[in-house]
């Protein structure tokens, strides 16, 4: 298993909640950054020769603000350089409202199988609240289109306790995104991030958030809806048809090494967790001239990489295989973490049956408690 | 070389925290050439961490001026220092002991404050010659003239000795010093006599065992003698002697009048205690230098690991700072709520903090500290006569004839505006007023007999909120009170916490509960489990609340592949469950064990 994730870290304009690394691009910066980026590739395809990759992800940023052309050359030049095994999971992130059908021809042409819409809400003005630059209409439009060039397996992003938000309108928001029958979906709770403007208005008392008491309640009617309209709660915040999980984020939670390529991507490749710089200039400047820069690099104990493996896996709804993790290990996980299993066993917040340990039902909702008591 | 004793002066200075002793020292080893390089250490003498962000000094040392005076002779001038606490008032009693003189250092904008007064009174006591220092007279707001007619009204002192002084900019050090050698006595002493040498400070050395900082009263002190404490009768070989220039410099010999420290492999703190003279093991002295006595803890409180693992570590820890603090006194106990743990005993409230502090720093240990509690005598219906120091072993009232609780004589100095308010502070603290006097027409000492149990309630911090910190104060021990006292149960859950215990009057019983049970819902964060907070006594609930469960605390935003991200922020939930002491179901933070302090 190796996935590879290559970041594009431009915008059309930044959300208002977004802290992910990405900037409004200007003049010939786009251009620079495709030629560093090339470069970084081919560093890493010689690097990994010979492994055969089994995802490739193509986030951001808003990866369709790049034009047809330079979308064209970044894919083609992706799939040539590593070795993809056959029928490999290849996404690319979306915008409604940047994706025109010029772009999702070469999208499809480019072999990509799978597209990520940021539809985050249904309501106009919410998602102008938000900052976004698409309207609700936008993502019909944008998942007519992605389907009529051929791809099928569309994830919806969506956004719950977002500023104002009530629990009916989340539910109006899952009601419209489940109508437009995507294979995927994944509902993301909104975190107040420092160096936001809504931590800004914040700051100033002026965004009203949902209580945690509401933003309890949308997780659970999100927890309860999806998987009555068949989509199967596999992952914390995620939500799948049958076969129509995500494989490539699955490798970030089941700990499988995985290449991040592009400013302020992060990786993890011979039990190294590393990430670039997210100073997009020197990104530039360091690859052009052929040279890495790192902006943390991190060796990954057997202690640590357990912990992993724990708090990570524990995401998934069904759990973390424990034959896994002895034959990972060679120990048995309650070796480890016995006096942790028990406690949060007789908390109610876990469960083990079947080789597998897991979060309850309850514990979903309290997924911290759980994580933390596996950080050593 | 031995030195003459008459060439000999040994002073220490007396300041109030803030009035710049620590900078006025520096001066000193400068102007003396003790110390050279400016930045060898900002403030040479306040060594521990802890002291120098507190700007206090809580341990002694002792450092040794050489000094050409104006009459061309060259003189040893040993500055002792002193801690400028009202815990350590004893500590401070050791040092003026060992010394024939003090400067007294007085902040020309603020003037005399409560805790100089008690040490000026101390030095008295032991006819010290006193040299006043009005310092920082190169301050717009300073005022010497008042602070002159201070010294003359408070200590009777001729206040045209006083010597005008800034520490800052070095005006008037050269007088200072001459002023050392001129007024103060050299000191007395016979070398042929049987030894005597006055302990007033020690530490431990990991290298050297205990060090102790001695004072040569009579006869000589060689390496390779035989001495004997006198208080233990335990003897020991010298293995080392030194002086402080400031770095440990070794001697062969001391003789009276010298002060330095003593290296005799002892392994404890314990076997140097400060008061303590030495003498010869063959040769003993037939008295020892008057005035000691072993430190008595006034303040008890309950010291548990938060992690129970932890007990041995924790045992370890306060045994390693007992080397260095023999006024620190621990035994092992045990709470229904907390575990196992220790009772702690110190001198006030700062020496606790600091215990507290240097246990977390320094051997990185997370401690829960109970509310701190004062020894009460409790007199049974069968006649029989207990103490208590916690109130978890408070007896049922049912047994209980009488409660006596120890008071003190709190004196406090202030600026005369704020006598209205801080009387009335001391009224609702139990005060009982005593007196009261105009030391000039601006400024004030009130005295008051006050339950030492109110002054560990945060009166200080309310005190010097309410007199804009001009306040100072000061106190000593005076009596045991009888008093209407009741213990204030808290139950977590529905099942009593006795490490959140305390004992209060009974008037302020009701007030005190709703209130604490208020404080702890803020402070106990929320949970998986609703947490109900009652504040009960005897079988009566006074107060109520509820900590409200917690819903939703999971990672739900899309961290994509960046999991150092994800560990950081676990990481952070875990240290902040660390700091938390699990009590059945519920974690409570440190914090809580020590909200009744903060109530109103």
């Amino acid at each position: 298993m190796l996935g590879v994730y290559v970041h594009i870290p431009f915008c059309a304009r930044k959300c208002s909640y977004c802290d992910f690394h990405s900037v409004v691009a200007e003049g010939s910066m786009i251009e620079q950054y495709l030629q560093a980026l090339a470069n970084e590739i081919d560093h890493w395809a010689r690097r990994v020769d010979g492994s055969v990759c089994t995802t490739l992800y193509l986030g951001g940023g808003t990866p369709t603000v790049l034009t047809s052309d330079q979308l064209n050359r970044l894919l083609t030049s992706l799939v040539t350089a590593f070795d993809f095994q056959p029928g490999f999971e290849f996404t690319v992130e979306a915008n409604p409202g940047t994706l025109t059908p010029d772009k999702a021809q070469v999208l499809t042409e480019a072999g990509v199988n799978r597209i990520s819409l940021g539809a985050q809400a249904y309501d106009n003005q919410l998602l102008r609240r938000i900052g976004r630059i698409h309207t609700a209409d936008q993502i019909y439009t944008s998942v007519d289109l992605v389907r009529k060039s051929g791809i099928d397996n569309i994830n919806l992003d969506l956004i719950e306790g977002l500023p104002g938000q009530t629990l009916r309108q989340w539910q109006a928001t899952l009601k419209e995104a489940v109508q437009l029958e995507p294979a995927h979906i994944s509902c993301y709770s909104l975190i107040l991030e420092e160096n936001t403007p809504f931590y800004q208005e914040y700051q100033a008392g002026k965004l009203s958030l949902p209580s945690e008491a509401a933003a309890a309640d949308m997780f659970a009617c999100t927890q309860d809806y999806l998987p009555q309209m068949g989509y199967h709660h596999y992952e914390i915040s995620n939500y799948a048809k049958p076969g129509r999980k995500a494989q490539h984020n699955l490798i970030y939670w089941q700990t499988y090494p995985y290449l991040g390529l592009g400013s302020g991507a992060h990786g993890y490749y011979n039990q190294i967790r590393y990430s670039n710089t997210d100073d997009l200039d020197q990104y530039i400047r360091s690859w052009l001239r052929h040279q890495p820069d790192w902006a943390t690099w991190e060796p990954v104990d057997k202690d640590q990489a357990m912990d992993e493996m724990m708090f990570l896996g524990l995401r998934l709804v069904d759990g973390v295989d424990l034959n896994l993790f002895h034959q990972r290990f060679q120990c048995s996980v309650h070796d480890v973490y016995g006096g942790e299993i028990d406690q949060l066993k007789n908390r109610g917040l876990i469960e083990e049956n079947d080789g597998f340990l897991r979060l309850t039902m309850r514990g979903r909702a309290l997924g911290n408690l759980v994580f933390s008591a596996f950080i050593r | 070389m031995d030195m003459n004793q008459k060439q000999i002066r040994n002073f220490c200075i007396i300041a109030h925290i803030d009035h710049g002793k620590s900078t006025l020292a520096d001066r000193l080893l400068e102007a003396t050439g003790t110390v050279t390089e400016r930045d060898i250490a900002a403030q040479m003498l306040d060594s521990m961490d802890l002291e120098r962000e507190r700007g206090i000094t809580i341990k002694l040392t002792a450092v040794r001026l050489d000094y050409r005076a104006a009459d061309g002779e060259e003189y040893v001038l040993n500055l002792i220092d002193t801690p400028g606490h009202v815990d350590f008032s004893y500590e401070v009693s050791r040092s003026l002991a060992a010394c024939e003189g003090a400067l007294l250092v007085i902040d020309a904008t603020q003037g005399i404050e409560a805790q100089t007064l008690a040490n000026l009174y101390l030095a008295l006591e032991h006819d010290l010659e006193i040299i006043p220092v009005i310092n920082k007279i190169d301050l717009p707001s300073a005022d010497p003239d008042r602070v002159k007619r201070e010294i003359e009204e408070t200590i009777g002192i001729d206040s045209s000795e006083a010597i005008l002084a800034s520490a800052k900019t070095g005006a008037g050090i050269e007088e200072i010093l001459e002023a050392i050698v001129t007024r103060i006595p050299p000191p007395e002493g016979d070398p042929d006599a049987h030894l005597q040498a006055l302990i007033f400070d020690s530490h431990y050395d990991s290298y050297r065992g205990a060090v102790a900082y001695v004072r040569v009263f009579n006869g000589r002190l060689e390496v390779g003698d035989q001495i004997q404490m006198m208080s233990s009768g335990r003897n020991f070989e010298v293995t080392e002697l030194a002086v402080l220039r400031p770095v440990m410099t070794p001697v062969d010999r001391l003789l009276p009048g010298e002060v330095g420290c003593v290296m005799a492999s002892m392994k404890n703190v314990k076997d140097t205690r400060v008061g303590d003279t030495i003498t010869h093991a063959q040769k003993p002295a037939s008295e020892p230098m008057p005035g000691y006595h072993p430190a008595k803890p006034m303040v008890y409180c309950g010291l548990y690991p938060v992690d129970n693992e932890q007990y041995v570590e924790l045992r370890e820890a306060l045994e390693k700072l007992q080397l260095n603090d023999a006024a620190l006194t621990f035994e092992a106990e045990t709470s229904a709520a907390l575990g196992f743990g220790f009772r702690c005993g110190f001198l006030g409230l700062l020496h606790m903090e600091i215990v507290q502090e240097r246990i977390e720093r320094e051997f990185n240990l997370n401690i829960i500290a109970t509310a701190p509690s004062v020894v009460y005598r409790i007199e049974l219906t069968d006649q029989t006569e207990i103490l208590i120091d916690n109130p978890a072993a408070f007896p049922p009232v049912a047994k209980i004839e009488k409660i006596s609780e120890p008071y003190v004589l709190a004196t406090i100095m202030l600026p005369d505006e704020f006598v209205g308010p801080v009387m009335d502070l001391c009224q609702e603290r139990r005060g009982e007023f005593k007196n009261m006097e105009y030391i000039t027409p601006e400024r004030v000492r009130i005295e008051y007999d006050m339950p030492l149990s109110e002054i560990l309630m945060d009166f200080f911090d309310k005190l010097k909120s309410r007199t804009k910190g001009y306040a100072s104060l000061d106190y000593e021990f005076s009596d045991y009170r009888e008093s209407d006292l009741a213990k204030l149960d808290i139950l977590l859950n529905g099942k009593p916490v006795d490490a959140l215990s305390c004992i209060i009057h009974r008037d302020k019983a009701a007030e005190r509960g709703r209130s604490l049970a208020r404080r702890l819902k803020e402070l106990i964060p929320r949970q998986q489990f609703e947490v109900p907070i009652q504040a009960a006594i005897g079988s009566k609930v006074i107060a109520r609340e509820t900590v409200r469960a917690l819903r939703k605390d999971v990672l739900a935003k899309c961290y994509g592949g960046d999991v150092s991200r994800k560990r950081k922020l676990l990481e952070k939930q875990k240290e902040g469950k660390k700091r938390m002491k699990s009590l059945g179901s519920v974690d409570v933070p440190q914090e809580a064990f020590m909200a009744i302090l903060k109530v109103e």
